[in-house]
């Protein structure tokens, strides 16, 4: 939200005094050792595995009106949150009986900032006397929050308590009443008492820390450190922007299945870039869906962050400056900016998933635009997770809980100087930690087939995407238990490759009914894999409404969808196809018809054949054909000067006062001002030949351009089947 | 005479710490010989005996002990040169290893290394996929055999690792602590098919639940023992050569030191041992002086590295990072940043920012004069006055002061406007409240507050910055050892020996229970530390001291507490006891009411720490020095803040027990620089070692 109406009165009014630089960094290095201690106060007093190894919380400092001074490099999501309920504290709170020294306030309301019902945040304003100076803040998630299962909310008020930004804290100390009424809504108030006691013990260690910080230096000294370091950050961003080439940038994605029916949401971004700022357009996204799949305007603002904070600000302060250049447009009442009551649970991986999803595809393809700073673009990362959720009694007779993180370890996007990262973890989790399986099958009654990298998750390109680990269970020490999974990316590929590269797998199961797994163990020996299982394979769709039984004959396997692929795929070094196909990471059969590798027995490819079959499938695709054809286009060598390029193999050059889009061999391919992929050759492509964990919704076609004159990939596009392509960089340079 | 020698191998630097009978003690250091680091040993030993003006032979014939840290296994693994190796694991697992709990992209990275992602990369393997073959075999969490192993493809997977040239092989199988018999008859098959090859099985060398940190743990351990066997051998033919008769002690990372022997045996424990000797070296120190609460600050050319000694006991951890690996053997707990000597100083993005980037030793500081062009912090010392030019490491190196300006003028004070001397004091300030905010960060982390310790300051730069340092954390006393230079060797030699053996137990309550002892099997927990203790007195006989320990905790919640146990066969009120110690030991390091005993609590790990002391001289206090201290010079220093100021300048060799100095002052010792801030005092105590008082507000 950008309106915030605290009387001014209210606040402590200052003058920017100037700092010296030394005395700078020390105190900006304080507030962000003040960020650390809160964040191990949380962690410390929490003990719980969501705060200490998923890392799902922040810490940070904030300014009067939410001006975000130091957050903590955790959940990228959470980047928003705390700064935006602030903002509605300030909104619902400011009358009486005011915001005082001494309080904190509670808030998990998912159109208050919080990016769904189990994130709850505490906020404590900072005074200098009887001003506000600023703020300090924690939010952590809850592992139960009240509500029916996910599927089954049509309305964000079933999906869990709603706590508006609510005084739980006077005088420095909660109030008995209100948190019996805020636990009393949760099925385990005792480990949500913990979390929220080392809530208010962060924001103390904070408070105390600001305070001798303040009583050092003076309030205007470190006022203006505070405001300082966001324009620095501010600046260095601008400056950064200011690099790379004008232009609109366009991406999009389809969200499968919204709970009830099969039907595909479309999240769009176009982001203009002008100067030195960013304008985030998502009117073109589709609307809301009827269940828990929409992100609130927070959420939207959450999942932008997520995208951005890698790409232009890898090195930088993470703090308000960051986000200044920055527009965002959306439509109240679309799935990006869910308008209430509309159900939000699984914002985080639905809509907001996708959100950052396609900001880190047009951000990536405005850096992939300079030569000095291609490095930070990459391919997208993957799909949301298969939510995978087990009822029932656990092996001790306990109600089993927790959900499991397993669809966590996922390989990561592509860049145009390595693979993705096997795994690397959710994008948006700089570092996670998961559990062993040991632990899991200690405390959830599972026995674990295997975990390992699976074939064929990656997406391919000449650097490849990260491949994803997945996992086999079968129930363990007990008959039945209730099972439900929930995802997107099943039938509609969202981790899409850049220049070329192909999108990675889609979230797959498979559920082997009526196994003989039993037997098999009997006989003494455990399956390599799921081959062998025999039974019934029942298929499910992307979101499940009711539970299903999981009981000890079956065996389920969970594959996550993986990082995407950079470049065109028959440009990887053989040797590397040959080692991903050694070690399990691609298939011979993929390695053969996307790769276009020929393999030498175990060890290697066959350099002579690979050629061969390369020169093949290139001779191929300059047999596809264009959509439109231009005449008078400038020769292949005809001399270029370079105005951008447009990723690695291509680039944006002037030639006799035109501007076009032209592949590394030469060939222009059609002018900046109109789509190039309407020049290009292309073809449509099944699932199958995008991969073999490929499934594409029947609204769904893949397309691949290549260039009409060297036969390379330049873009493998999933979109709708009667639209036309989209036009994914317009450069205005 | 009797003669007691540690040392200790640095990157740049061979420490020998040389103690006799009459409580003598002897600092000499000898240039690093990496392509055989023993002859970088024998060389300090020779410095040594020229100092006692004995021949080395002489020497060795009164040596009564020798003690040796080495970064030798630390270095082979970093580098990746370890031996070829093989893993024998669970069918369906041969992945856990380079999957690593998911931390495979950023294990072993600093913050800023994990920001910034384009950047991140995969750690190299330990173990290469090709040489990982799953064994057919499982057992499940309570120790049940699902499947027995099948030993006829077990013996076909170890030939084809035998054929392949494994030098050592690595078996760690699912829940084998809980049920070890298919390891043991896997190290059984491995010895049958290749009697010369290492085996390191995981249920034995750490039987704890964690398949990923087991596997990790097994797998370095295999990976080094060849080559620690190697070198620690060479070692010790070498000293033998000399006429050595004597024992041979290895400094390991848990606290103390393990027989020549049994070093390759325990390879994974000897990573890191050179800043475990340092805090342990601090420990003994403190005993000494009766200082019990010490923050040990270990500043050199690279990093500023942290240990926390609480109530006479180092703080341990249960599971460290190295190479981007992870070691679930206890260790002493040392935190570090990328702040030394040579940290440079840099405008980013508009911010003055010093460290993590270092200049090393090659290039190294600009004033240096080895080509460095970049300011570092040891720069900023020069151009301050705070080192004299003509003394550094005792006038036996050379420094360029004018390029020490050059580089701070052109990288620092002209981009920010100031003048030379301010950019250099900022960077030290910037520098010093770095360090004060990690000593904070990690004295307030494990549940106490800076003010009530001691900081013991170490290393090359220690001396020189802790006056600042630790003022700013609110610490009012720091505490310069003698051997600051060459603490980790002193802490070779003082070391006892110790082992630690662990082993998972992994009863638990329900939820809301009433007496832990009506849930958890109290004879077995009886048995599984007498197994424990049969294990201490197997490896340090019975004279050994054993200390028990039991780690406990909160159902769902992952804070895991060591809490000691008593020396006896436990009974059901025992039991319920250790309860009620866990939490109020979990609520002193956690906070108060942060125990959700509701849960329920779990009893994970058994352990017991043996240490048996090793034979070494009681140091004896020095007769007090009479006289004034000796001013060798007046130096016009530059304090940050308060601009130059006339220090007096001395040298250790003129100063004796007793003295006491006000500041500020320098102290010139041949092997580093102490600096007396203004309005804090020096003073040498009984034992010789330095004592800044730095109550007064200090420098800020």
């Amino acid at each position: 939200m950008d309106e915030v109406r605290l009387p001014d009165s209210g606040i402590y009014a200052y003058e920017r005094v100037a700092v010296d630089p030394i005395t700078f960094e020390v105190i900006h290095h304080r507030l962000i050792s003040i960020s650390e201690e809160q964040a191990a106060t949380l962690s410390a007093i929490s003990g719980s595995p969501l705060v200490n190894d998923a890392t799902d919380f922040n810490t940070g400092i904030f300014r009067a009106r939410g001006e975000i001074v130091t957050i903590g490099k955790t959940v990228l999501f959470h980047a928003a949150s705390v700064a935006e309920m602030v903002k509605h504290i300030i909104a619902d709170c400011s009358l009486s009986p005011g915001i005082r020294p001494g309080d904190m306030f509670l808030v998990n309301h998912p159109y208050k900032g919080a990016l769904h019902a189990p994130d709850f945040g505490l906020v404590a304003p900072a005074f200098h006397g009887e001003r506000l100076i600023g703020w300090v803040g924690v939010c952590s998630h809850q592992i139960d929050v009240g509500g029916v299962f996910g599927t089954e909310a049509t309305e964000a008020y079933q999906e869990g308590m709603l706590v508006p930004p609510l005084r739980v804290v006077e005088n420095g100390e909660f109030r008995s009443d209100m948190m019996a009424m805020v636990l009393g809504m949760s099925r385990l108030p005792v480990n949500m008492s913990l979390d929220f006691r080392g809530m208010m013990a962060a924001n103390r260690v904070a408070l105390r820390r600001l305070q001798e910080t303040v009583d050092q230096y003076g309030i205007d000294t470190v006022l203006s450190v505070m405001d300082g370091a966001i324009d620095i950050s501010e600046k260095a961003v601008r400056e950064r922007l200011r690099e790379l080439p004008d232009g609109v940038y366009r991406a999009q994605v389809f969200l499968d299945h919204d709970g009830v029916q099969n039907k595909l949401y479309r999240i769009h971004v176009e982001m203009t870039k002008t100067d030195d700022h960013l304008t985030l357009d998502f009117t073109k996204s589709a609307d809301q869906a009827p269940r828990f799949m929409n992100c609130t305007a927070s959420g939207l603002l959450a999942g932008i962050r997520a995208g951005m904070l890698p790409i232009l600000a890898y090195d930088l302060p993470w703090n308000e400056g960051v986000f200044r250049p920055m527009k965002v447009i959306a439509r109240e009442g679309s799935i990006v900016s869910a308008k209430f009551p509309a159900p939000v649970g699984q914002g985080p991986i639905g809509a907001m998933w996708l959100v950052e999803t396609t900001v880190t595809e047009v951000l990536s393809k405005l850096v992939a635009s300079s030569r000095k700073y291609i490095g930070e673009a990459q391919a997208a990362p993957n799909g949301g997770p298969d939510t995978f959720n087990l009822q029932g009694q656990n092996q001790y007779g306990e109600p089993n809980r927790g959900a499991s993180l397993d669809q966590v370890y996922v390989g990561g996007g592509a860049y145009s100087h390595r693979d993705g990262l096997s795994p690397q973890g959710h994008r948006h989790i700089p570092a996670i930690r998961l559990q062993n399986i040991e632990r899991a099958e200690n405390n959830t009654p599972l026995l674990y087939l295997f975990r390992k990298f699976l074939v064929d998750t990656a997406g391919p390109g000449r650097q490849r995407g990260g491949a994803s680990v997945g996992h086999g269970y079968i129930l363990h020490d007990v008959d039945k238990m209730d099972v439900r999974f929930a995802c997107h990316c099943y039938e509609s590929p969202s981790s899409l490759g850049l220049y070329g590269g192909y999108p990675s797998a889609c979230n797959t199961r498979r559920f082997s009914r009526h196994s003989n797994i039993r037997a098999q163990i009997a006989e003494g020996h455990m399956p390599r894999d799921m081959s062998t299982l025999g039974g019934e394979l029942p298929t499910f769709p992307a979101k499940m409404t009711k539970p299903d039984l999981f009981t000890k004959d079956d065996v389920f396997e969970n594959g996550p969808s993986a990082g995407a692929g950079w470049g065109d795929p028959i440009d990887r070094d053989p040797a590397d196809v040959a080692d991903d196909v050694r070690f399990g990471m691609i298939s011979a059969a993929v390695a053969h018809d996307i790769y276009g590798v020929v393999l030498a027995g175990k060890s290697g490819a066959d350099l002579k054949a690979t050629a061969t079959r390369r020169d093949g499938l290139r001779a191929a695709r300059l047999t596809w054909k264009a959509a439109k054809t231009l005449k008078n286009l400038p020769g292949r060598d005809a001399k270029g000067e370079e105005l951008a390029i447009a990723g690695d193999r291509a680039s944006i050059q002037k030639i006799g006062g035109q501007a076009y889009f032209r592949c590394e061999c030469g060939t222009c391919i059609a002018p900046t001002n109109e789509n190039w992929k309407d020049y290009a050759l292309q073809a449509n492509t099944t699932a199958a030949e995008l991969g073999p964990r490929i499934t594409l919704h029947a609204e769904l076609e893949a397309k691949r351009y290549a260039c009409p004159g060297c036969g390379r990939l330049h873009a493998v596009e999933i979109k709708l089947k009667n639209e036309p392509p989209l036009f994914d960089c317009e450069f205005k340079v | 005479m009797s003669y007691y020698i540690g040392t200790d191998i640095g990157g740049t630097f061979t420490d020998l710490v040389m103690l006799s009978d009459k409580g003598d003690v002897t600092i000499v250091k000898a240039p690093t010989t990496p392509d055989d680091r023993t002859r970088g040993v024998l060389d300090a030993l020779d410095l040594a005996a020229k100092g006692a003006g004995l021949a080395p032979k002489e020497l060795v014939d009164h040596l009564a002990y020798f003690a040796h840290g080495t970064t030798a296994a630390t270095n082979a693994f970093i580098e990746r040169k370890g031996v070829k190796t093989g893993l024998l694991t669970t069918l369906g697992f041969a992945d856990v290893l380079a999957i690593q709990r998911c931390m495979a992209s950023w294990a072993g990275l600093a913050d800023h290394e994990i920001a910034h992602y384009s950047t991140r990369s995969i750690p190299q393997p330990i173990i290469v996929r090709e040489l990982i073959e799953e064994i057919d075999e499982r057992v499940d969490y309570r120790g049940r055999i699902i499947a027995p192993l099948d030993e006829k493809t077990a013996r076909a997977s170890i030939r084809r690792l035998v054929t392949e040239g494994v030098e050592a092989i690595a078996i760690m199988l699912l829940w084998s602590f809980r049920n070890p018999v298919h390891e043991q008859r896997l190290e059984q098959i491995v010895k049958e098919e290749a009697p010369g090859v290492f085996v390191t099985i995981s249920s034995s060398l750490i039987p704890i639940l964690g398949e990923y940190e087991r596997v990790s743990t097994t797998a370095i351990n295999s990976y080094l023992g060849p080559v620690i066997h190697r070198y620690i051998n060479g070692l010790e033919q070498s000293m033998r050569g000399y006429g050595y008769k004597g024992p041979v002690s290895i400094m390991e990372s848990g606290g103390g030191v393990l027989p020549a022997s049994e070093a390759a045996l325990q390879a994974a424990n000897l990573l890191t041992s050179g800043p475990a000797g340092g805090v342990l070296a601090s420990q003994k120190l403190g005993e000494l002086l009766g200082f019990k609460n010490i923050i040990t600050a270990d500043m050199g050319g690279t990093s500023f590295d942290v240990g926390l000694i609480v109530n006479g006991e180092p703080e341990l951890q249960t599971v460290r990072e190295v190479g981007r690996f992870h070691v679930a053997l206890p260790s002493i707990k040392v935190t570090a940043i990328g702040a030394g000597g040579g940290s440079l100083a840099r405008i980013h993005a508009g911010h003055l920012t010093v460290g993590p980037e270092s200049a090393g030793s090659v290039p190294g500081p600009a004033c240096y004069g080895r080509g460095g062009t970049e300011p570092t912090i040891t720069d900023a010392d020069v151009v301050l006055g705070i080192i004299d030019p003509a003394y550094f490491l005792g006038g036996h190196m050379s420094i360029d002061t004018e390029k020490a300006k050059k580089a701070i003028n052109d990288h620092v004070a002209k981009p920010l406007g100031l003048d030379l001397h301010e950019a250099a004091a900022g960077i030290r300030e910037v520098a010093n409240n770095q360090m004060a905010d990690l000593l904070r960060r990690v004295t307030t982390r494990a549940g106490h507050d800076p003010r009530n310790f001691v900081i013991c300051a170490y290393g090359g730069a220690g001396p020189t910055h802790a006056h600042q340092f630790a003022s700013i954390a609110g610490i009012t006393t720091a505490l310069i050892p003698t051997t600051a230079s060459g603490h980790s060797a002193f802490g070779a030699v003082t070391a006892d020996r110790h082992r630690s053996f662990s082993l998972a137990f992994g009863h638990h309550t329900p939820p809301r229970f009433k007496r832990a002892s009506d849930h958890v099997d109290v004879p077995a927990l009886n048995e599984g530390f007498a197994k424990l203790e049969a294990r201490c007195r197997d490896a340090l006989g019975p004279e050994a001291r054993i200390d028990r320990f039991i780690g406990m905790l909160f159902r769902q919640q992952v804070h895991e507490v060591f809490v000691e146990v008593p020396n006896k066969v436990l009974d059901p009120a025992d039991v319920d006891a250790l309860v009620d110690r866990f939490q109020e030991k979990y609520e002193l390091l956690y906070g108060k009411g942060s125990a959700l005993r509701g849960s329920g609590v779990e009893f994970t790990t058994l352990r017991t720490e043996v240490t048996l002391p090793v034979v070494k001289p009681r140091p004896t206090p020095l007769e007090p020095k009479a006289g004034k201290p000796k001013e060798v010079a007046m130096r016009q220093v530059y304090f940050y803040r308060a601009g130059f100021q006339e220090a007096k300048v001395y040298r250790s060799n003129d100063l004796g027990a007793g003295h006491v100095i006000a500041g500020p002052a320098i102290v010139e010792r041949p092997d580093t620089t102490v600096v007396v801030g203004i309005g804090q005092s020096l003073e040498i105590e009984r034992y010789g070692n330095m004592i800044i008082h730095l109550a007064a507000k200090g420098v800020h």
